[in-house]
């Protein structure tokens, strides 16, 4: 019976926002808890101003993206004068906030779950609170986190995180176990942020502080000498525990990719390490990535996209590229190139989707990576090349066989899931 | 020519009156449950249908579903009747215009720009058909559920794909969120014997 309900409401279509006129007022309704000058500060558009074509879309996008409400809705009505209008926004707030499980797999760490929880809309400032912990064959992490999304009534976010993680990792790759040689690489530490996460502006640029204690134990050294021995003696080396203190700069543009919509991603990161502020070493390191999602057909879309990298001083080996984890190849295996890692890396691939509606995607790939990194002034370089075929199954599980290397790789990762939202 | 008789009459051969609490409910003194032609009609006024949370929504312009539903259940849990009553409202809020289509096998639509209007069209409830005669002389229950709920546009398309992805039994289903559309539990309404229901005289 209510499936028949909903259809008949699907009919329904929304009013739509009267371009130009004047906002003489913004009235809120449904909250209960959340301050309304909460509501009016994040808002793109305020008293006085004309409206514009899209404004109510961004209007709802912004209140959404505060994660405080479970539903946004944003319309106008006429005002007390001729060419006025009152924007009218309904919320209905989380009474508490978002519960999550899900089951999870991913090429570097295995299978595992993970379960977090955070309260929506503290003191009614929309600021959250959260946990979240995760259990998996090879990484295990905890974490707590804060953040306000309008910090000093500004439209600037702070956040702050206190997170821990343990990762069991090969030294090389092999299908022996006993000859890759293996090591524990712990983390615990706590970053803050401040930055404009707000979708009011395209590009975004993040501040940040982390300050980490890593320690490196449960070394096991791989039997067979792989690369004259050197990585990992340089592993053994670093056993222990020592500081990693970084200052990053973030700028990023809200990614398009999720939804394979078409549009432009764009994310660079740089980091600063200094012994200055603590850190075991100095260095740089840029990590830039940039895809293009262009849209051939209804229901097609070519991506090409291009990751690149570079760390410069001394960095400690954990900081180099590896081409595992986010840096995961859809058609060669982790670290097959630059076992190493490498002070330089690249991959860049070109994807050729098709959309199979509630299924997922299919897509027809060609990608290449590699990694570069100076020994003792002699220069190893290691890249390759590969094309296949994947499928991406109810947006959740990325699966690729790469047809040159006859290597089929879960790309990503989560299986199973449930979001409560409260 | 005779009305029907009023519920007093009825409230005689009840075996208890279960209704719990609810924010919206039928008053006991608004419920005549009476036969007419060998239907088993309901007249009844819902208190509270719309709470303030959802007036709240639909002054906002947000669409609203309204589904009233009636069932009759024998002691053994068989099930005897089924009646629902869809709607939909809409309100344009920059027009000021309330619009309550009612899904039926004659679906009308009822236009004003009054908000008590629209209350009243969907409160009162006169002659609802519950079910066909005969029924089997064992106590019966009457039981409702009520469920008003505001819909975005955007969990109209969220319910969109989703209800694709029933229709197709996909493996999507997996993959789910709990959210506020979950059904409304059925609440006992009332309790009676057949044979002792008032029938209405044809005129």
């Amino acid at each position: 019976m209510y499936k028949y309900l909903i259809l008949l409401c699907l009919i329904a279509t929304p009013a739509l926002g009267q371009i130009g006129h004047e906002i003489e007022k913004i009235e809120v309704r449904g909250n209960e808890k959340t301050r309304v000058e909460i509501i009016h500060q994040v808002l793109p558009i305020k008293v006085g101003d004309n409206l514009r074509e899209g404004d109510i879309d961004r209007c709802r996008i912004v209140l959404e993206r505060l994660l405080l409400f479970r539903t946004a809705f944003v319309n106008v009505k006429p005002g007390a004068e001729k060419g006025k209008a009152i924007l009218v926004v309904y919320v209905q707030e989380k009474r508490f906030g978002d519960l999550g499980v899900s089951l999870e797999y991913s090429e570097l760490d295995g299978f595992g779950a993970s379960a977090n929880a955070h309260y929506a809309n503290l003191r009614g400032e929309g600021k959250l609170v959260g946990v979240e912990y995760g259990l998996g064959e090879r990484f295990k992490y905890w974490g707590f986190h804060y953040s306000d999304p309008l910090f000093l009534k500004t439209n600037q976010a702070f956040h702050i995180q206190v997170t821990g993680s343990s990762a069991d990792r090969d030294i090389f790759r092999n299908p022996d176990p006993d000859i890759r040689g293996r090591y524990d690489l712990e983390r615990i530490g706590f970053a803050m942020g401040f930055g404009q996460p707000s979708p009011l502006r395209a590009y975004h640029f993040v501040l940040k502080y982390a300050f980490e204690a890593i320690q490196i134990g449960d070394f096991q050294h791989p039997p067979i000498p792989t690369g004259g021995g050197i990585f990992a003696n340089e592993i053994k080396a670093a056993v222990g525990r020592e500081t990693l203190s970084t200052l990053s700069f973030n700028l990023f543009k809200q990614p398009v990719s999720a939804i394979w919509g078409q549009g432009t991603d764009f994310n660079a990161r740089l980091t600063l390490s200094s012994k200055l502020l603590g850190s075991v070493a100095n260095y740089i390191k840029l990590r830039t990535e940039l895809y293009r999602h262009q849209q051939v057909t209804a229901g097609h879309i070519l991506s090409l996209g291009v990751k690149t990298g570079g760390v410069w001083g001394n960095p400690p080996f954990y900081e180099r590229f590896y081409l595992d984890g986010d840096n995961q190849l859809r058609g060669i295996e982790r670290r097959v190139i630059g076992p190493e890692g490498g002070t330089l890396f690249f991959a860049a691939e070109a994807l050729y989707a098709i959309d199979l509606k509630t299924l997922g995607r299919v897509y027809a790939f060609a990608e290449s990576g590699g990694v570069h990194r100076s020994v003792n002034g002699n220069d190893r370089r290691d890249a390759d090349f590969a094309f296949g075929v994947g499928m991406l199954l109810f947006n959740r599980v990325d699966i690729s066989f790469g047809i040159s290397t006859g290597t089929l790789i879960v790309k990503s990762h989560r299986f199973a899931g449930v979001k409560i939202g409260l | 020519m005779a009305r029907f008789f009023i519920i007093h009459t009825l409230t005689v051969c009840l075996f208890a009156n279960v209704q719990p609490a609810l924010a919206q409910h039928i008053p006991q003194d608004s419920l005549y449950i009476f036969v007419q032609s060998d239907t088993l009609r309901l007249d009844a006024t819902i208190d509270s249908l719309f709470s303030k949370r959802t007036i709240d929504a639909i002054e906002s312009g947000m669409t609203t579903s309204i589904a009233v539903q009636f069932r009759l259940r024998t002691g053994r849990g068989d099930n005897l009747g089924q009646s629902s009553l869809l709607r939909r409202l809409e309100h344009d809020i920059w027009e000021g215009q309330y619009r309550l289509i009612r899904q039926s096998a004659r679906p009308d639509t009822q236009i004003t720009s009054h908000f008590e209007d629209i209350r009243h069209a969907c409160s009162e409830l006169r002659g609802i058909a519950l079910a066909q005669l005969p029924f089997p002389d064992e106590p019966i229950t009457l039981q409702m559920r009520i469920d008003v709920n505001p819909i975005s546009p955007e969990q109209r398309e969220r319910t969109r794909q989703w209800l694709k992805i029933i229709e197709k039994g996909s493996f999507l289903e997996f993959f789910f969120s709990l959210d506020r559309s979950a059904s409304p539990e059925w609440v006992d309404l009332f309790r009676f014997r057949p044979s002792a229901l008032p029938h209405l005289l044809d005129e």
